[in-house]
């Protein structure tokens, strides 16, 4: 396994794990993970575990995250299982990545086993200044970001740190949310594109945009009938294996991670989207089960 | 309705003021296919309002950045809402293929807003906006 120079700012969860499984995959390991211990409930906002001793608190506060971001595609597996594994085999045929990868996505294995090194972080969200002291204390690096939301500019700005990221959209057509969807809706099939994060939404200097094979799951139209599970199906085990497998190129073609060519986006291009409707959802859906002729 | 949405929707929203005023009301009577200056930002900012903020006000600054009446837009004015986001997808299908897919996120913040007047007890023209909705993302996306 080859260390490489990269820094993953992991936001637990299907997709910090996709991340690391596909690197391990390739045969890299990164030098470090940042693991981020919230000490809110990534629900309900409330300080988990405050009435316990200091001592016990972060490890519960660990083990409360994680039932909470690997809750979806632990239950997901035992209650949708055939659709978990079309939509997995789907993906495993465009990505050609072995099953470990998708196991990975459960949060079983221990993620010190990803990296060279794991340190935990506790901050109440992204603009916690201790998390910013942390990152501005391993600059230079570049750091690879897991998690979805806004990263504060403040993060972004410091001096000779690169922050990647893996939006799930074809950019710059493609932006803002539930970009999965939007690109099989707009384009016709899933796009996934890799950029250095700026301030802004999915504006930053692009890497590489790419676009997959168009959809088409092996399932009955039955299957739509929880078109809630069919959507949490997708963001656990099509959406982050998909952004991993765009970023584990990019770390095989530039395994040192210094100047990987990149270029300004057009910001006057694409459209930013919000979360779809579910009425479009349900297209988006039916569009996934079409088989080409 | 389809065809001409002002006709019902401006006198049952009844005195408009605001943006319904400077925006909303000139857009539909327009019925042009053409975009004019700021026609696009306008409906952007007002798909941002209602996807993500989730809440309209009576009116807003020039850059829509700030409500300068924090009133909730009422009821009868949501119809025109809709409609302008409908009008709007309409227009967009006569871009050029690469802007083209502002057309769904109109229709996407019709859907949104409708759902939104519904939940605050609005029940006049939500059957035929709704359907106005149905037909044209079923025409869109079958494109």
């Amino acid at each position: 396994m080859k260390t490489i120079p990269l820094t993953v700012l992991v936001h637990d969860g299907p997709m910090a794990r996709a991340y690391l499984a596909a690197l391990r995959y390739h045969g890299f390991k990164p030098e470090r993970i940042i693991h981020l211990i919230y000490e809110n409930h990534p629900a309900t906002g409330k300080p988990v575990g405050r009435l316990l001793p200091k001592a016990m608190r972060e490890g519960y506060q660990r083990k409360s995250q994680e039932a909470s971001f690997f809750h979806w595609p632990r239950q997901l597996k035992k209650t949708h299982g055939k659709l978990v594994a079309a939509v997995s085999d789907w993906t495993a045929e465009v990505t050609g990545f072995s099953k470990e990868v998708f196991e990975a996505v459960l949060g079983e294995e221990r993620l010190e086993n990803f990296a060279e090194t794991t340190e935990t972080l506790k901050i109440t969200n992204l603009k916690d200044a201790r998390l910013q002291k942390a990152v501005e204390k391993i600059a230079p690096a570049v750091v690879l970001f897991t998690g979805g939301g806004i990263v504060p500019a403040d993060l972004l700005n410091i001096p000779s740190l690169r922050v990647l990221h893996v939006h799930p959209g074809h950019l710059p057509e493609v932006r803002g949310s539930d970009g999965l969807l939007w690109s099989v809706l707009t384009r016709g099939r899933p796009g996934m594109s890799c950029f250095y994060m700026a301030p802004g939404i999915d504006t930053g200097d692009l890497i590489e945009a790419i676009d997959f094979p168009v959809m088409a799951l092996n399932l009955p139209e039955q299957s739509l009938e929880d078109p809630q599970g069919f959507y949490r199906v997708l963001y656990s085990f099509c959406d982050p294996i998909l952004r991993a497998s765009l970023f584990g190129r990019i770390a095989t073609n530039n395994e040192t991670f210094v100047a990987i060519p990149s270029e300004g986006q057009d910001l006057n291009q694409g459209v930013t989207f919000h979360f779809m409707h579910e009425k479009l959802r349900a297209r988006v859906y039916k569009k996934m089960l079409e088989r080409e002729q | 309705m389809q065809d001409n949405p002002a006709k019902d929707l401006i006198p049952y929203a009844g005195q408009t003021v605001g943006f319904t005023e400077t925006f909303l009301v000139p857009f539909l009577e327009r019925q042009d296919a053409s975009w004019r200056a700021g026609d696009r930002a306008a409906l952007e900012a007002l798909c941002r309002k209602v996807d993500i903020a989730k809440k309209v006000w009576k009116d807003y600054s020039p850059d829509w950045k700030t409500a300068r009446v924090k009133e909730p837009l009422p009821l009868n004015w949501w119809p025109l809402l809709v409609a302008a986001f409908l009008q709007g997808a309409t227009q967009a299908q006569s871009l050029p293929a690469d802007e083209r897919p502002v057309c769904l996120k109109f229709l996407n913040s019709a859907f949104r807003a409708l759902d939104l007047y519904r939940a605050a007890g609005g029940k006049d023209f939500a059957d035929e906006l709704e359907q106005w909705a149905d037909d044209l993302a079923g025409r869109e996306i079958a494109a």
